[in-house]
């Protein structure tokens, strides 16, 4: 394979799509990179590194209290501040759809067995200059054993007991790319808009 | 992920706790094994302290509703709330098991 793989539930998106080609000066510095062996029992350390991040990089929280919403519309938001409380969906489904990544690469790549790591970048993208909507881009890399992420676009059946692990990704980010190695690269694109919220008067 | 199991009469309440994952289903494979071989037909998943769920925790739980309703009996959910709700509503399982919203 020479190309990536590139799908999602709402790709192409055209101007609003997060690239990782996109210029760097807007990608927001705080790039977050963990390495661990890759066996089941360090997902939950990962998985709590990536919540942390979209704690840090998503969106605010749709229904702010009201002094949070009351600087969200004044120069008070400072540019630079691309974080904040986001919402619980937000977190739910990046941090899904990452653990069956996880399971992915886990299980079937390295054969349940940690023969290799995976190393993990959490990279937050502002789309707009108001920082008001971005994307939070998640590059999963391993060594093992190459996947087809393609497949699985529908539930197997009415009663599915496997094959649901690809379905939830694909559901819950926006955009999945695969570009097989060695290293092989799974990237998980997740984009966020922050709500507007009119402050009370 | 912990789990306990009560039975009165011939209704089964199971509760699972925490972590529903390919880490701990395993841990879990036993009890639900045991209540198909004892032919348990009323079994009441109580999932209302249950915090993440992935596509290996629902593979048990669907097996576990495929076996127990191939004797006849039934396995109903209740509790469910926030990761694992999302998931159950994404994979239409909310229909499946009766006692979901949107059964």
């Amino acid at each position: 394979m020479t190309g990536p793989l590139s799908f999602g539930k709402n790709s192409p998106r055209g101007g609003e799509s997060c690239s990782l080609e996109q210029p760097f000066a807007r990608v927001c510095c705080a790039v977050i990179t963990l390495s661990v062996p890759g066996a089941l029992e360090f997902r939950d350390v990962a998985v709590r590194v990536v919540g942390a991040a979209c704690k840090l990089f998503g969106p605010h929280r749709g229904d702010p209290a009201p002094e949070l919403a009351a600087s969200l519309g004044s120069a008070q938001h400072a540019p630079d501040k691309i974080g904040g409380e986001l919402s619980d969906d937000f977190v739910m489904q990046v941090v899904s759809a990452f653990s069956e990544a996880f399971n992915n690469l886990a299980i079937h790549g390295y054969g349940g067995k940690a023969s290799g790591r995976i190393e993990i970048e959490v990279i937050p993208i502002a789309s707009d200059a108001d920082d008001k909507s971005g994307s939070l881009v998640i590059k999963l890399t391993d060594t093992g054993a190459p996947f087809d992420p393609s497949g699985h676009l529908e539930l197997p059946d009415e009663l599915p007991e496997r094959g649901m692990g690809l379905f939830i990704i694909r559901s819950f980010v926006d955009e999945v790319r695969y570009v097989a190695g060695p290293p092989h690269t799974l990237t998980l694109v997740k984009h966020w808009t922050v709500r507007k919220t009119t402050p009370p008067p | 992920m912990g789990h306990t199991r009560n039975d009165t009469g011939d209704d089964t309440l199971l509760k699972i706790d925490g972590t529903l994952d390919a880490l701990t289903a395993p841990e879990l494979r036993p009890t639900l094994d045991a209540l198909v071989t004892e032919g348990r037909k009323s079994v009441t998943l109580d999932l209302s302290n249950l915090r993440l769920i992935d596509s290996s925790g629902v593979g048990a739980l669907v097996s576990l509703l495929k076996r127990v309703r191939a004797y006849g009996g039934e396995v109903r959910i209740s509790g469910l709330r926030d990761q694992p709700l999302a998931i159950f509503k994404l994979l239409q399982l909310n229909r499946v098991f009766p006692g979901q919203p949107g059964a």
